[in-house]
């Protein structure tokens, strides 16, 4: 039996975002004793593109997504998509002042074929931050249908 | 879709983050005690009853689950059920003082294949507490069978 067959039909999966394969620019998992998980994955390059992606193995189904956060006064807009197809688009991570545990949830991601990776990526900033920092604690799969 | 949703069961640690509500008020409170950073609490609402749900697919199977809490002077009883079914009975969360990161194991809980809910609700309380808080951090779902 392959991991394919076993994992064809979904079910929930929470991933923390540490260690993941840099694609472009630097990542890592940040310390804050503020934030859930005491931190948050976030690219120290702070470059717009930056990109990171994790090993994601979620069958088809229809899904909840939960993604907590920071925002903040230099942070961009992060893409998440599974196996390059955008599940949450351009997610604005400014505000004028730091906002902790911020919550972000997509309510009907379809996934029609079994995924195998996960991405995040920096795609652009709000005309008011000063940079591209983005960054993200913990993201939960639950699966509705 | 029956098979499809009756997926094969596997191990799932789940952070209590993001309940969809269905009475009280239900957040994030940072506490730097805790196992994960935080507790997700009524602390606002802290009314007999407040309740919040999550959607759970992990296959079929038999498992052993680890709730992380916390115990305090104030705090209730709680009910956690898969759909209408009780899975832990009025776990009671007092304590005369605040005892962190309390593990309450339930063992050979059955879970049958396809879309269940969880439900967790504050479900009276000691005769010697002042209050019905609850503070939630995780719940483990280790499959034995």
């Amino acid at each position: 039996m392959t991991l394919h067959d076993v994992q064809k039909d979904g079910t929930n999966v929470d991933l923390i975002p540490i260690d993941g394969d840099a694609v472009a620019g630097g990542w890592n998992f940040s310390i804050n004793a503020s934030q859930i998980l005491m931190g948050y994955c976030v690219n120290t390059t702070n470059v717009n593109n930056d990109q990171v992606t994790f090993p994601l193995v979620l069958g088809k189904g229809t899904y909840e997504v939960s993604m907590i956060y920071r925002t903040s006064h230099n942070r961009g807009k992060l893409d998440i998509a599974l196996d390059g197809n955008i599940i949450i688009n351009q997610l604005d991570q400014y505000s004028a002042g730091d906002v902790y545990n911020v919550i972000h949830r997509e309510s009907a991601v379809v996934i029609r074929h079994p995924t195998k990776t996960l991405s995040f990526k920096v795609n652009g900033k709000n005309a008011a931050s000063s940079d591209y920092y983005t960054n993200c604690s913990l993201i939960s799969f639950r699966r509705v249908a | 879709m029956t098979y499809e949703l009756a997926p094969v069961g596997k191990n799932y640690d789940m952070a209590i983050f993001d309940g969809d509500v269905v009475q009280g008020t239900w957040e994030i409170v940072i506490a730097n005690t805790k196992v994960l950073n935080f507790v997700y609490s009524n602390t606002a609402s802290h009314t007999d009853g407040d309740e919040f749900t999550i959607p759970l697919v992990i296959g079929k199977g038999t498992y052993d689950l680890h709730l992380v809490y916390t115990k305090d002077d104030n705090q209730g009883k709680l009910d956690v059920l898969i759909d209408s079914t009780v899975v832990i009975n009025q776990l009671d969360t007092y304590d005369a003082a605040t005892q962190s990161n309390q593990i309450h194991e339930e063992a050979n809980v059955i879970i049958g294949g396809g879309l269940h809910t969880l439900h967790f609700k504050v479900n009276g309380k000691n005769a010697a507490s002042s209050n019905h808080v609850m503070r939630l951090q995780m719940l483990s779902f280790r499959k034995v069978a």
